[in-house]
């Protein structure tokens, strides 16, 4: 055990530089605590997306999927991570398109259970509907629900990657009074949505049946 | 304002900034232990032997005898509460603005190296130098400060721990929560944990530490220097030393920032080979600081018993925690116990801060 920690040691601060370091310390405490977040909520917090821009979700290659946006849409760069997820913005429309990694291989519908507990934690307040089948433009089967809370309406949507082992959840929220443009915006991403893995088997498939050389369909 | 009124201030300014990081992290997550209530214990409980166990080798590793177990706690608690709670804000403010500036492409690989060792390394300092501020006889030198860091640096690493831990809920699509969690935990305890925050935080410590024996030592100059004194200046208290304490200072908390950010940065190095060079590096700067006080301990016990101040038998034995307790093992005699318990520990406080 120590003596009284309280004793000024030879040599110690007095009381005055001890306020003096106190007033460093949580000044600088609040410059990095305060100070970053107000820089950054200063700074507008939306990019302009190229009409039809193709944004790729998830680490990369097999390991990931694409959708394409129409016109109109913004990225909210502060929220976005293009290995994780992209939140995007039209109007009073916000989407996000999150890529989740499983742990194991799932189906859809086991899925469902666990994406529901999560939207608990991050939108709580918002509450989903039955989920019902949904095709993607690519013809990969998901699952989307309506979701619904005191003042916004939208879609909750989940699709699992060609492997099993990831998912993408496109997540669409809207003031009610925007419900329709939200529901149509979700169904406009859900006909983007392509997975490059499914997309590298098909094609494999058809090369496989096409006569000899014949031009694959990807190949231009 | 009194040396008390002084201390009390910066005390309660302490306390309530982990306050406000607790409450921080507690808005943050508050809704997985009621979402995921087993996954979330199981986030807690996976740290916790990684706190207990290392909390008691970190105060151990300090020669002669441990910190003051009220103020490594109060370092702990900085880490994980003060320090986690802000870092979690100011880092959200940076990543933002790097993505808003450079692209989120480019956030994503590089925010986290640009931030968290900005960020993390200053707010975890800053309970060390609370705790130096709060309880002046605690960090004397820069073994104390690299203790007291690396205590702090477990702090923030085991919170961080947890909620990496409920953060991976989410981004396995809450499928299987409590695997999430165990592997969340496997990567950052068994993996990555020996070169983590405690590392770094060590080192920036100990920068903390030369500063305070560099302003201490100044001060004891410059109240020498007003007495009229001219003649030799004790060890350690020549300006050449002084600015030598500055340097290392300086060294120790670029090296804290540099550690974190090859931690952090993207590329091939991998994460074995940075979780060595962490460890070598505060491992390395925990021998030779240790090492150097025991030498200053013992010469300065040498020439306290070359004037009579301390008899030869207490020279020889009161730097080992072995020998100090066989020698109270062996007075049968309660109130002689307590007199040689005292002694002992004065002879120990002097060395702290002769030795620091």
């Amino acid at each position: 055990m120590v003596a009284d920690q309280a004793r000024q040691p030879p040599g110690g601060a007095s009381p005055q530089a001890r306020l003096r370091w106190l007033l460093i310390v949580v000044g600088v405490m609040a410059l990095l605590t305060a100070g970053w977040p107000l820089l950054n909520a200063a700074v507008a917090d939306k990019q302009k997306l190229a009409a039809h821009a193709s944004l790729q979700v998830g680490p990369g290659g097999t390991d990931s999927a694409s959708v394409s946006v129409g016109q109109g849409w913004f990225v909210r760069p502060a929220e976005t991570d293009p290995s994780q997820a992209y939140v995007l913005r039209r109007g009073a429309v916000t989407i996000s398109i999150g890529y989740v990694s499983l742990a194991g291989r799932y189906q859809a519908a086991r899925l469902w259970d666990g994406l529901r507990r999560v939207f608990r934690v991050t939108n709580p307040g918002v509450s989903l509907g039955q989920p019902a089948a949904v095709t993607s433009g690519q013809g990969r089967k998901g699952l989307s629900a309506t979701a619904a809370s005191a003042s916004s309406a939208g879609a909750v949507s989940a699709f699992v990657g060609p492997s099993g082992t990831y998912a993408i959840q496109i997540v669409t929220l809207a003031p009610r009074s925007a419900r329709l443009a939200a529901e149509a915006d979700s169904s406009q991403l859900i006909r983007s949505l392509r997975f490059p893995a499914a997309r590298h088997a098909r094609t494999a498939r058809t090369a496989r049946r096409a006569p000899a050389g014949a031009q694959s369909p990807t190949a231009s | 304002m009194s040396f008390r009124g002084s201390i009390r201030t910066v005390r309660i300014s302490a306390a309530l900034l982990c306050v406000f990081g607790a409450g921080v992290l507690i808005r943050e997550f508050v809704r997985f232990p009621v979402v995921f209530p087993g996954a979330g214990a199981l986030a807690v409980a996976l740290e916790l032997p990684l706190v207990l166990i290392g909390f008691a080798l970190l105060r151990r590793l300090r020669p002669t005898r441990a910190p003051a177990l009220k103020w490594s706690a109060a370092a702990l608690v900085w880490g994980g509460a003060a320090a986690t709670g802000c870092a979690l804000l100011a880092n959200q403010g940076l990543t933002g603005l790097w993505a808003k500036g450079e692209g989120v492409t480019f956030a994503s690989d590089w925010s986290a190296a640009l931030t968290a060792p900005l960020n993390e390394e200053v707010l975890k300092l800053c309970g060390v130098v609370m705790i130096a501020l709060a309880a002046p006889l605690v960090i004397n030198g820069p073994l104390d400060g690299l203790i007291c860091g690396a205590i702090t640096g477990l702090g923030f690493q085991a919170v961080e721990n947890v909620t990496y831990g409920l953060n991976s809920i989410v981004m396995s699509g809450g499928t299987s929560p409590d695997r999430a969690v165990l592997d969340s935990a496997l990567l950052r305890v068994g993996s990555t944990g020996l070169g983590s925050h405690w590392t770094m935080t060590a080192v920036a410590g100990a920068g903390v530490g030369y500063l305070i024996r560099h302003t201490r030592r100044r001060r004891l100059m410059r109240e020498g220097s007003g007495t009229g004194y001219r003649g030799p200046q004790p060890a350690g208290r020549s300006p050449a030393v002084l600015g030598r304490d500055l340097l290392a200072a300086a060294g120790c908390l670029a090296t804290a920032v540099g550690m974190h950010f090859l931690f952090d940065a993207p590329g091939d190095l991998a994460i074995a080979i940075k979780v060595a060079v962490n460890f070598s590096i505060a491992a390395v700067l925990y021998l030779m600081l240790s090492a150097a006080f025991l030498r200053r301990a013992r010469e300065h016990l040498a020439a306290e018993a070359a004037a009579g101040l301390v008899g030869a038998d207490e020279a020889g034995s009161v730097l080992s925690r072995r020998r100090r307790r066989r020698q109270l093992r062996g007075i049968q005699e309660p109130a002689e116990r307590d007199r040689l318990l005292a002694r002992q520990r004065d002879i120990l406080t002097e060395l702290d801060a002769e030795a620091a």
